[in-house]
């Protein structure tokens, strides 16, 4: 597991390549709890996201397993008019959340931010 | 002291960090704080040192629907205060054990380790621990690898890398020490006791009115002149001899005949261990109307509908503290030895009148590895009788070896070894009470020619295709490595006249 400075690093650098940044937080999934954090709006909650979104895929497992699928998932997106919100699983109990402005952004942009540096963390 | 409080939707965690004086307790807590935006409360703080408690209240993470409030606290380290720590401590769901890792101040910290570790196991479940090993940018910082090992001699223990004045490490400490909660939470809620309703101490002032509550509750038992029974539960007794030796002897005198134990799930606490399923384990007992009587060994015994209990005959005592000593100190032997204990065990200190006290041990009865080997024995196929012959080889000679380490000495026999094949076979047998060390315990193959070659000799009598069984035991042996049960076996079989 990388220490809590290297975390931030990947996150400081998905924020500079992600235009319309919102916040970003890597997750333990068990938990919910953030082992790190970073955001550029006061009025996001990202604990609270970061714990919800904990759930969310949490559920998304168990419906695999209900269904049977033996895949393994990569990412969540989740398309709201004015963001987009990215849950990127890197290990089997840690996750990357990141939410950014679709104004600003795009999902290309979005993806592409986090998957170059994503491999650091795992 | 994991809860739900439903009026406010949150699941309610104690995360306390202890660690021996200045080894950045504090610190952690405050760096915690700062990455999280909370503040840390020190009531009566005094020159920095943490007279009572920090505590830093943080509500994030989810479990199962509801939020994750964590009360954050942390133990003052100094030694006078230890009552304090004690008090805290009893109140986890998770220790985070704070060290400072530098070479001169481990030794210290890895005996505070040591003192920590039982104390938590005693819990059921028991309470996670993790280790922070702090002050890593030291030049002196004993390395990783070294820490690791002697860490990993105490027990098994997660070690996490900090710098508390930086905050390096600080959350992956907490994160992990929330986990262990939860693991401990699931426990809880699959048994049916994990608490509801809002925690009684709800906010720092309130942990600070509760222990300042029982100190001074204390205070005036110690000026009474009758002395007073232990708090109840209390296997933190500072006059607690981390020694693993067996009740002594109590001298004997004129007395009156002993009380006749009986079960009494109502008895004081302080009196019973495992403190809550001891308790449980007791009501269970009560309604079995189990009555010891004397052997002529002068041990009590009795057994029935399942259970057995049994006291021996060093196992009195006439006065009250010697006899609380004593049953901290098995306590102690039972928790270190836990891990080959079977489950279903209490150990209880009974009124004998006349101001006697003895220690009892309530065992629940399991199938044992002898029954099994009945059951094969009667087993009609040879290869399948063959085939039994050497699991019951197999079990035994795993169990010595897991037996062996036991902190207690666990006999490794056919009737105190479980039946049913694991990788952590179970002592289904009395804790012994006989002298602390521990006598030559055969293995290998002496161990199954002790224990199989009678039953082997009755195959024989028993049994008019034994010679077949047998010959199947030399071919299975015989397809096996040299060292191995199986083939151990097939030479014992082979000496049979």
């Amino acid at each position: 597991m990388a220490s809590e400075k290297q975390l931030l690093d990947v996150l400081d650098k998905i924020q500079n390549d992600a235009s319309g940044f919102i916040a970003a937080s890597v997750v333990d999934l068990d938990s919910g709890m953030t082992l790190a954090v970073r955001s550029v709006r006061a009025d996001f909650d990202l604990t609270a996201a970061s714990a919800y979104n904990s759930e969310l895929v949490k559920q998304k497992l168990k419906i695999m397993r209900t269904l049977g699928l033996t895949g393994t998932m990569e990412d969540m997106l989740i398309t709201l008019t004015d963001q987009i919100h990215l849950v990127k699983l890197v290990g089997p109990s840690t996750f990357l959340y990141l939410s950014v402005d679709r104004k600003q952004s795009n999902l290309a942009i979005v993806r592409m931010a986090v998957n170059k540096h994503v491999t650091a963390l795992t | 002291m994991a809860t739900i409080d439903d009026s406010q939707g949150v699941l309610v965690l104690r995360i306390v960090y202890d660690g021996p004086a200045m080894s950045g307790k504090t610190t952690t807590l405050r760096a915690l704080a700062e990455g999280v935006s909370r503040s840390v409360e020190c009531p009566e703080e005094r020159d920095g040192r943490t007279i009572f408690f920090d505590w830093m209240d943080y509500v994030g993470g989810m479990y199962e629907g509801r939020k994750i409030r964590c009360q954050t606290i942390s133990v003052p380290g100094q030694k006078e205060l230890r009552q304090r720590r004690r008090r805290l401590l009893e109140s986890a769901d998770a220790v985070v054990c704070v060290l400072d890792t530098r070479r001169e101040e481990l030794d210290f910290g890895i005996e505070w380790l040591r003192d920590l570790v039982p104390r938590c196991r005693l819990e059921a479940p028991p309470v996670g621990i993790v280790l922070q090993a702090n002050k890593r940018d030291a030049k002196d910082a004993v390395p990783y690898v070294e820490l690791q090992r002697r860490v990993g001699r105490v027990a098994p223990i997660a070690v996490v890398e900090t710098i508390a004045t930086t905050s390096d490490g600080v959350r992956e400490g907490f994160v992990f020490a929330v986990r262990l909660a939860l693991d401990r939470v699931r426990a809880l809620s699959a048994e049916g006791r994990l608490g509801r309703g809002a925690p009684t101490e709800n906010d720092s002032e309130a942990l600070l009115r509760s222990l300042r509550t029982v100190e001074t509750k204390v205070e005036p038992r110690r000026a009474s002149s009758k002395p007073s029974p232990p708090p109840a539960s209390d296997p933190w007794s500072t006059s607690a001899r981390p020694v693993s030796e067996p009740p002594a002897q109590a001298v004997a005198g004129a007395f009156p005949e002993e009380l006749v134990f009986t079960p009494d799930p109502h008895m004081p606490g302080g009196m019973i261990w495992p403190p809550v399923d001891g308790r449980a384990l007791l009501h269970e007992v009560a309604s079995l109307e189990i009555t010891p009587s004397r052997t002529a060994r002068g041990e009590w015994s009795g057994a029935g509908s399942g259970w057995r209990v049994h006291s021996g005959t060093r196992a009195l005592y006439f006065d009250h503290d010697d006899a609380r000593r004593h049953l901290i100190e098995w306590a102690q032997v039972h928790s270190a030895s836990a891990a080959q204990l079977s489950p279903g065990r209490a150990v209880i200190l009974a009124d004998a009148g006349s101001g006697r006290y003895r220690l009892w041990q309530l065992v629940r009865v399991e199938a044992a590895l002898r029954e099994l080997l009945a059951q094969v024995e009667e087993t009609a196929e040879p290869t399948t009788a063959a085939k039994g012959l050497v699991d019951v080889a197999e079990c035994l000679v795993s169990a010595r070896a897991w037996f062996g380490r036991a902190k207690a000495h666990l006999p490794c026999t056919l009737w105190t070894v479980a039946a049913g094949r694991s990788y952590r076979p179970a002592f289904i047998g009395l804790m012994p009470d006989g002298p602390t060390e521990r006598p030559p315990e055969p293995q290998g193959m002496s161990l199954l020619e002790r224990e199989l070659m009678p039953h082997l000799r009755d195959l024989r009598r028993a049994r008019v295709d034994c010679a077949e069984v047998i010959r199947e035991v030399v071919s299975l042996g015989h397809a096996n490595a040299r060292e191995s049960p199986a083939r151990w076996l097939a030479d014992v079989a082979a000496r049979l006249d």
